[in-house]
């Protein structure tokens, strides 16, 4: 019998263990995957932009991320991110919350483009839920129906045959209409449309609405498609400015808080979606903000490195180095996870509620100790660029800079 | 007055036309450099020459010039074929279409008329064309022309392949001259600042797009004149195709050596 219930657990359910005598470069046992991807896996990515980061090392990694909007031959790949190509499994541009994931796949699976899909500016048409993927815009409202339809279709075949769809968690803050209630990636005004508050409106959605939504997202996936499996992840970027009336800090707690809660839900509610904590690894006090840029926004290719370490200790893939990113894959510290693993729902450790024990007493102090002490190693702050981000991720900041005119 | 002709298969029936046509025009002479394929793209600068570390194309130098290119050793260049092809953008357009092409048969996908052309650049100003005219320009200010690969034998329309389809569903769609301009465009822009572009004459010109079948017909194969290109080839002129397109640039070289004097 012990004496208590935390006598038994193992390292990784204590900070001091699990967290204060690790930096991000050497913690382990973060995540228990439910499934594995391997070169096998037809991966699709879709979300925020650092939704783009995994793609780019599970290609790395030898796995099958889908693209089904290849881009032209003879594009230079730089030129192709700029249309909207090579950032995701579709040219869809970043999708920042869960609403406009689901009103894609409803978009998706009626065949139909939405009525409201045009947005004007300077007499060019854009497609209001991608303004992006066309930088100079189509010169009538009806090819930008043409051109969506198409994209449609792809984000159907996509969805139809994918395994695993990660999808990053970007933001509770939108821009909706008020007649049609159609979510917006931008708000209308920044790279096209016109800001009418007579038919837009501000939305910052809460978590039930949040979850809601991607619970009706993945009904509609496996009804579709039963055997996909989904990866959610929470971007760690900031927001760049609110249009809610909170401090843009408070707001982002607000917006992080309600988009983490909803993962770890879905996560615990439903055997085929996983939550990979690549937001805890960023954004917590574990790594003391030494994986943001100088404008504690933007994620050093260090702290996506670090993300990525513990993406393929969990998930190993059959080549044993990260080409072409200079990051080694250090050996697994602990023991193989079973080749599908299915966490029992519900399954949680001690909360922020938990009566505090020696090893918490023994953390405060070591935390202590912590904030006098360094930047974990390899992720110092002020250290030279990385020189080889041949595949720099493109995240649409319109919207938010939209928020601070 | 000399002259460096530098190519690739395409240069063939220029050398079968200049052993022909060379008694009129005493005041000229032409050396040509010649190697099969992509091998010209090993073509670097070294020590003030177009000089090939690689040992095919520096044999192929050997053996059609003499060795290394020596920019001194003449007064006008003119690159011929040299991978600056319509071939490629042909390619883009069965698998993609832009907005503003009529076309709508096969399997493609849209795409505007921006990112086509941004595709179709990108084909330009990747060919190795463009890489040995801007090496030997870092050479040399003296004039260089580039003559790019004819346009296929209009029997290549005939074909009901799918190989090929693009320059057939072009031709019928009525988008081959809106894809002829773009490419005459894109040369000129990006080829402005390292060589004069002389356009496929007219006269040899069936369309657009597609060469008279009959300067296709009897085309040899570069290192062996004595032997024609096998089956159905679009590709690649004869002699009489030659004489036309050595002429219209003599005519040209004469006239920029005049104007020069």
């Amino acid at each position: 019998m012990p004496n208590s219930p935390y006598e038994n657990l193992p390292g990784r359910s204590f900070w001091r263990t699990a967290v204060s005598e690790k930096t991000p470069d050497t913690v382990d046992a973060l995540w228990s995957r439910k499934f594995t991807i391997d070169a096998e896996t037809k991966v699709a990515t879709a979300g925020s932009c650092f939704a783009q980061h995994i793609a780019r090392f599970l290609r790395q990694r030898g796995s099958e991320v889908i693209d089904v909007e290849p881009p032209p031959p003879g594009l230079p790949v730089e030129t192709a991110r700029s249309f909207g190509y090579l950032l995701y499994s579709a040219r869809y541009g970043n999708i920042y919350s869960t609403r406009q994931l689901l009103q894609l796949t409803k978009e998706a699976y009626a065949g139909q483009p939405l009525a409201d899909c045009v947005w004007e500016k300077n007499g060019r048409y854009y497609d209001a839920f991608r303004p992006s993927v066309e930088p100079q815009g189509l010169s009538t409202p009806e090819l930008v129906i043409a051109h969506r339809r198409q994209h449609l279709e792809q984000v159907r075949s996509m969805l139809d045959s994918v395994s695993v769809f990660v999808f990053t968690m970007g933001l509770t803050e939108a821009w909706i209409s008020r007649v049609t209630q159609h979510v917006y990636p931008t708000a209308p005004g920044t790279i096209a449309g016109s800001y009418d508050p007579n038919v837009f409106a501000f939305k910052n959605f809460t978590f039930e609405e949040t979850y809601a939504d991607f619970v009706e997202f993945r009904s509609i996936l496996k009804k579709h498609n039963p055997s996909a499996r989904i990866l959610v992840t929470v971007s760690p970027v900031p927001l760049t400015a609110t249009a809610s009336d909170k401090h843009v800090l408070v707001a982002t707690t607000y917006s992080k808080s309600v988009l983490r809660a909803v993962a770890g839900q879905l996560s615990d509610e439903f055997a085929d979606v996983d939550y990979f904590p690549s937001y805890e690894l960023i954004a917590s006090p574990f790594s003391k903000a030494a994986y943001y840029e100088e404008n504690l926004r933007a994620v050093r290719e260090e702290g996506v490195r670090s993300v990525m370490r513990v993406f393929f200790d969990e998930a190993p893939a059959r080549v044993d180095t990260a080409e072409g990113t200079g990051a080694a894959v250090p050996p697994r510290t602990r023991g193989q996870k079973p080749a599908v693993a299915v966490a029992a729902p519900g399954a949680a450790g001690a909360g922020d509620d938990s009566p505090e024990t020696p090893e918490d007493r023994a953390a405060r102090k070591a935390r202590r100790r912590a904030r006098r002490g360094e930047a974990p190693s390899g992720a110092a702050k002020g250290a030279p660029p990385q020189a080889d981000k041949e595949e720099e991720v493109v995240c649409e900041e319109v919207l938010l800079e939209a928020f601070s005119r | 007055m000399r002259l460096c002709v530098v190519g690739n298969s395409h240069s063939g029936p220029w050398k079968l036309a200049w052993d022909v046509m060379s008694s009129q025009y005493p005041d000229v002479s032409i050396r040509f450099f010649a190697g099969p394929g992509k091998t010209l793209r090993n073509l670097e600068v070294v020590g003030g020459t177009l000089y090939s570390r690689d040992l095919e194309l520096k044999r192929y130098l050997k053996l059609t010039g003499g060795g290394p290119i020596r920019p001194d050793d003449y007064d006008m260049f003119c690159f011929v074929g040299c991978g600056v092809v319509m071939l490629p953008l042909m390619k883009l357009y069965e698998g993609w279409r832009a907005d503003s092409h009529r076309g709508r048969e096969g399997t493609f996908s849209m795409v505007s008329d921006a990112c086509f052309e941004a595709s179709a650049r990108g084909m330009v100003t990747s060919s190795h064309g463009l890489a040995i005219c801007r090496n030997l320009r870092s050479l040399t200010s003296k004039p260089i022309f580039l003559v790019p690969q004819p346009m296929p034998s209009e029997a290549i329309v005939q074909r009901r392949s799918t190989k090929h389809a693009g320059w057939r569903m072009a031709l019928e769609a009525g988008d081959d001259r809106a894809m002829a301009d773009l490419f005459a465009r894109l040369l000129a822009e990006e080829y402005r600042d390292v060589a004069t572009l002389l356009p496929q004459p007219p006269s040899t010109l069936a369309t657009p797009l597609l060469t008279h079948e009959r300067y296709s017909r009897d085309s040899r194969i570069l290192f062996k004149p004595d032997e024609a290109h096998a089956g159905n080839e679009f590709f690649h002129m004869n002699a009489e195709f030659g004489e036309i397109s050595l002429a219209d640039f003599l005519s040209v070289a004469v006239g920029a050596r005049s104007a020069a004097a």
